[in-house]
């Protein structure tokens, strides 16, 4: 598992490089670069130049012409190890290996998916004679809906189970090669962001108390990047006031079929309220209407449509001088049915950026679905972000009030005299 | 005639094990030990002490009176074997191989998941062929039932504890007198 | 391969330039939600399957002829260069957010994995061939088709409201003991009772009066009969005239065999140790704790008619070869019925039956 990720790394990192070759590097290749991989196309053209000239990277192995080819721009395939061990292999694929037990074992995987493919079928015309009958004759609209609900589930979890045990599936997958558009590949990355991305930003988030502040409760079901410019965030990491001048991007990923719209909200529970001695809330972005699915997840929240989207633009965080660190939250909330919400209604109404969450929340019947979260406080370059931005107080450094001490604690009570 | 193994000659020298076939010729080590004998002729104390242990059983340091260890040399191997630290080590597979392991232990996962699948559809079967059979006697008989409360009186069968003589391990090789008729059940004293 | 539509983690890895914009920017109105697309046909179904299934390409016969990694390896005249960096599986556990997480027991990178079952144990294809269908049909009680038991009697007591702090107050245990039994239902097919799992604990108690070395006899004698690491104990209780003070001294050894280790040990103690017992009855009909567990202790003496002890028997310590409590856990809710099935599998029972 986890060895097989380290080791696709360098067969990402050879994916990249054959990309910004071009199709002109492939030439040079009289092997495929996927040598042990079932699809393979024969490539008729072979080169007359001796190998030294032209070094082939996935075949190459001494240092020399390695540092040649790194020179050219083109770094060599794989591991040295794995280079020599192909130079004299009969490439035979992956799936052809004569090994007993590995074939005997296709045998019986083969068959269960043959299996799986025939329910699939069953499954599919249950599930469209129940969608045509009438709601009299289903026995009622809840009994309807709930019997093709579960059938739809059950119709989701075969075409998962008859690909899962497919060991090229799993190597695409680690490559990172899966087609997010097929449910099995879908099913692979959710689970592996739950083993532990997933964690990690819930404990993020409730431990750094976004989740009772902001919003009550939230169950995260999509994977959500973010980036400032080309550095990724991780959630909860303290942010430079310069760095966050301009909108992030979004990289939302879902792990079900078909299109949501969004709404996305980044909300600062955090700023301080010198009068009432306390917090008060910032809504520091806020778009609706935002399309995303499982093979579009790149949401530059700079970019989106100033007349159909964008309700409140971005505003840099600022974190005054002397004031605790800001807790800059985002949220990816799921309009109700996957509905388009009325955005001239929306950008009439919400004009104030002191708006809580929870009121959006509630007035839009939004269900929130991701989260991240990063973090702002003084630095070096806040004071030029707020003159740019015209922040006012920004020459102001806050002291926390003088808690007094209570009665018993003084040092010298009143009553002592 | 064959002569041992120069090796196998000197252990057996060592372990004074008496060599039934004299060597045809004199062997290497046969010699080197006649020379180092004929040496030891004339002993001096260190040499004397060593001679004196290779005769004993018991350990040098053993011998004396306070100091060395009495464990048992079996103990020593026990703790040896016990505590062994290299016993399991995680497997390393390039990454083909380890495609191959994988797909080869979903199947058996798979297989393994189908066998208990049917004995349990099996099961299911047998019970619900009883459970109709039962019902059939109680309905369908015409004898007002009598047949199927006769039938669940469990009077006369294992109701306890099944008797020794039925736990018997399947074999592959079962005797050819497989059943035996005349077998009565022992009388409680 | 590249040929493909670029995927998420491509297009991630291509310079940032060259990736397309993915995402239309321009607002739909009409979305296609996949559920909502009332009765679709099979082919739509099957395209959202994996199209370049492996394992439905079938293999040429002139595969296996032609294959010889070995001659090829051999053939080589200078050895491969070493390998890189591979995955090690970490040694402790630093709880489920440490970025090195260890892989699952069934990897072979796992240091918990174990290969096999390489065996099918005589015991349990008994049990499954004909135990279990004949404690099913032994325990078979006709309940006639729309036929409900009458309900019994709350298991606890509910207090008579005497007094006003009864409110609200848990209610109160069963009369006479406060031990709730398990409840006994009735025996269908999925739930057969079956041996769940088997524990071996041996006490040393001259572990603690004299040397470490009992321990370890015993230890490694336990972990040969049973094929499994054995875990050590300190005592809980004080033992004045041993001198055994709780928490100091390591005094047992326990090991747990589960799944192949424990059917194999069924079957070794049915067939070549319990027969060899000179005078021994059986197992005691008192025995048992009331929920399907039964224990009996073996003299050091039986414990040594193991055939692992005893084709080396040399090698241990005669005085030092442990005793040993072996109970034999089963999914049976009652002693009656864990004796049914622990009969069946050829442990005999002797005295008095208490259930």
């Amino acid at each position: 598992m986890a060895h097989c990720e380290r080791a696709s790394k360098p067969l990402l990192q050879c994916l990249r490089n054959t990309y910004s070759r071009g199709i002109a590097g492939a030439q040079l290749q009289t092997r495929a670069f996927q040598s042990t991989a079932s699809v393979r196309e024969p490539e008729a053209e072979t080169t007359n130049q001796p190998f030294h000239k032209a070094p082939d990277p996935s075949l190459v192995t001494s240092p020399r012409l390695e540092r040649r080819l790194l020179r050219q721009g083109t770094a060599p395939i794989g591991s040295r190890r794995r280079r020599a061990a192909l130079q004299d292999s009969a490439n035979i694929p992956f799936e052809q290996l004569p090994y007993q037990c590995f074939q005997e074992a296709r045998k019986v995987l083969l068959a269960d998916r043959e299996e799986k493919l025939k329910e699939i079928e069953t499954m599919r015309q249950r599930l469209a004679r129940q969608e045509s009958l009438s709601v009299e004759e289903a026995g009622g609209e809840k009994a309807k809906k709930s019997r093709v609900t579960a059938m739809q589930l059950h119709l989701e979890r075969l075409k998962i189970l008859a690909d899962i045990n497919d060991p090229l599936v799993k190597r695409n997958f680690e490559d990172g090669e899966g087609d997010m558009s097929k449910p099995i590949y879908r099913f692979l990355a959710d689970r592996k962001w739950r083993e532990y991305r997933r964690k990690i930003l819930v404990q993020r988030i409730t431990q750094m108390k976004v989740i009772p502040d902001v919003l009550p409760h939230c169950d995260p079901v999509v994977d959500t990047r973010m980036y400032f410019g080309k550095r990724q965030v991780q959630a909860g990491e303290f942010v430079e006031a310069r760095a966050s001048t301009s909108a992030p991007k979004l990289d939302i990923q879902i792990f079900e079929g078909g299109e949501k719209l969004v709404t996305i909200a980044i909300v600062d529970p955090d700023i301080p309220n010198v009068e009432a001695n306390s917090f008060d809330y910032k809504t520091h972005f806020l778009a609706v209407n935002v399309p995303i699915s499982a093979t579009s997840t790149k949401v530059d929240l700079s970019k989106l449509l100033e007349d159909s989207q964008v309700v409140l633009p971005w505003l840099p965080p600022v974190a005054q001088k002397g004031s605790p660190y800001h807790r800059l939250s985002v949220f990816i909330m799921e309009q109700k049915n996957s509905r388009p919400l009325n955005f001239e209604a929306i950008k009439a109404k919400e004009t104030s950026r002191d708006v809580t969450l929870r009121t959006l929340q509630a007035s839009y019947h939004l269900k929130a679905i991701g989260a991240h979260l990063f973090r702002t406080q003084w630095d070096d370059t806040t004071l030029e972000v707020m003159k740019e931005i015209g922040f006012n107080g920004a020459n102001v450094e806050l002291r926390r009030a003088r808690v007094e001490p209570l009665p018993y604690k003084r040092r010298n009570p009143s009553s002592f005299r | 005639m064959k002569s041992l193994s120069p090796a196998l000659a000197s252990l057996a020298n060592v372990f004074r094990v008496p060599m039934s076939m004299a060597p045809a010729r004199p062997s290497v080590s046969r010699v080197c030990h006649e020379t180092l004998n004929r040496q030891q002729q004339k002993p001096g104390p260190v040499t004397a002490a060593l001679q004196s242990a290779s005769f004993s059983t018991t350990g040098a340091m053993a011998k004396r009176k306070s100091g060395g260890s009495t464990t048992d040399k079996r103990i020593t191997m026990i703790r040896y074997f016990l505590h062994h630290p290299l016993t399991p080590r995680p497997l390393r597979f390039s990454r083909n191989r380890y495609l191959r392991h994988w797909t080869i232990h979903r199947a058996w996962q798979l297989f393994q998941a189908q066998q208990r699948r049917k004995q349990e559809l099996e099961l299911m079967r047998q019970y619900q062929s009883m459970q109709e059979a039962c019902e059939e006697l109680r309905t369908g008989a015409g004898d007002g039932g009598k047949l199927f409360r006769v039938s669940m009186n469990k009077k006369g069968i294992f109701t306890d504890m099944f008797p020794i003589e039925y736990a018997r391990m399947q074999t592959e090789t079962p005797p050819a007198e497989g059943w035996n008729y005349d077998w009565k059940k022992p009388e409680r004293k | 391969m590249a040929a493909r539509e670029p995927s998420r983690f491509l297009s991630r890895a291509l310079p940032r330039a060259s990736v397309p914009s993915i995402r239309p920017q321009g607002f739909l109105s009409r979305r296609n939600v996949s559920d909502e697309a009332p009765s679709r046909r099979l082919s739509d179904h099957l395209s959202e399957l994996e199209s370049a299934s492996s394992l439905s390409t079938p293999v040429p016969d002139s595969a296996a002829q032609s294959f010889d990694p070995v001659a090829r390896a051999k053939a080589r005249k200078t050895q491969l260069p070493r390998g890189r960096y591979q995955f090690r599986s970490p040694k402790y556990d630093r709880g489920p957010l440490h970025p090195h997480q260890p892989p699952p027991a069934s990897d072979p990178s796992s240091r918990l994995f174990v290969p096999g079952p390489f065996s099918a144990p005589r015991a349990e294809q008994t049990y499954d061939a004909t135990v279990a269908a004949d404690i099913m049909s032994l325990c078979y009680v006709h309940t006639p088709p729309g036929f409900t038991p009458p309900p019994k009697a709350p298991r606890l007591r509910e207090w008579d409201d005497s007094s006003p702090y009864h409110k609200n107050r848990v209610l109160r245990g069963p009369r006479g003991g406060d031990v709730l039994r398990l409840l006994r239902k009735p025996i269908k097919f999925n739930n057969i009772p079956e041996i769940e799992r088997i524990t071996i604990h041996s006490y040393v108690n001259k572990a603690a009066t004299e040397n470490s070395s009992w321990l370890h006899v015993a230890g490694i004698a336990v972990q040969a009969i049973s094929n499994v690491r054995v875990e050590t104990f300190k005592s809980k209780t004080s033992v004045a005239n041993w001198g055994i003070v709780p928490g100091r001294d390591s005094v047992a050894v326990k090991a747990e065999l589960y799944g192949e280790n424990m059917y194999h040990f069924l079957g070794k103690l049915v067939d070549v140790v319990l027969p060899r017992i000179k005078d021994w009855e059986g197992v005691k009909g008192t025995s048992g704790d009331s929920s399907g567990n039964i224990t009996f202790g073996m003299e050091p003496e039986n414990v040594a008619l193991f055939p692992e002890i005893e084709v080396n028997y040399d090698m241990y310590p005669p005085k030092m070869i442990p005793g040993c409590h072996i109970t034999l856990h089963t999914s049976a809710r009652t002693d009656k019925d864990a004796r049914l099935l622990l009969s069946a599998m050829g442990i005999p029972f002797y005295g008095k039956i208490v259930n």
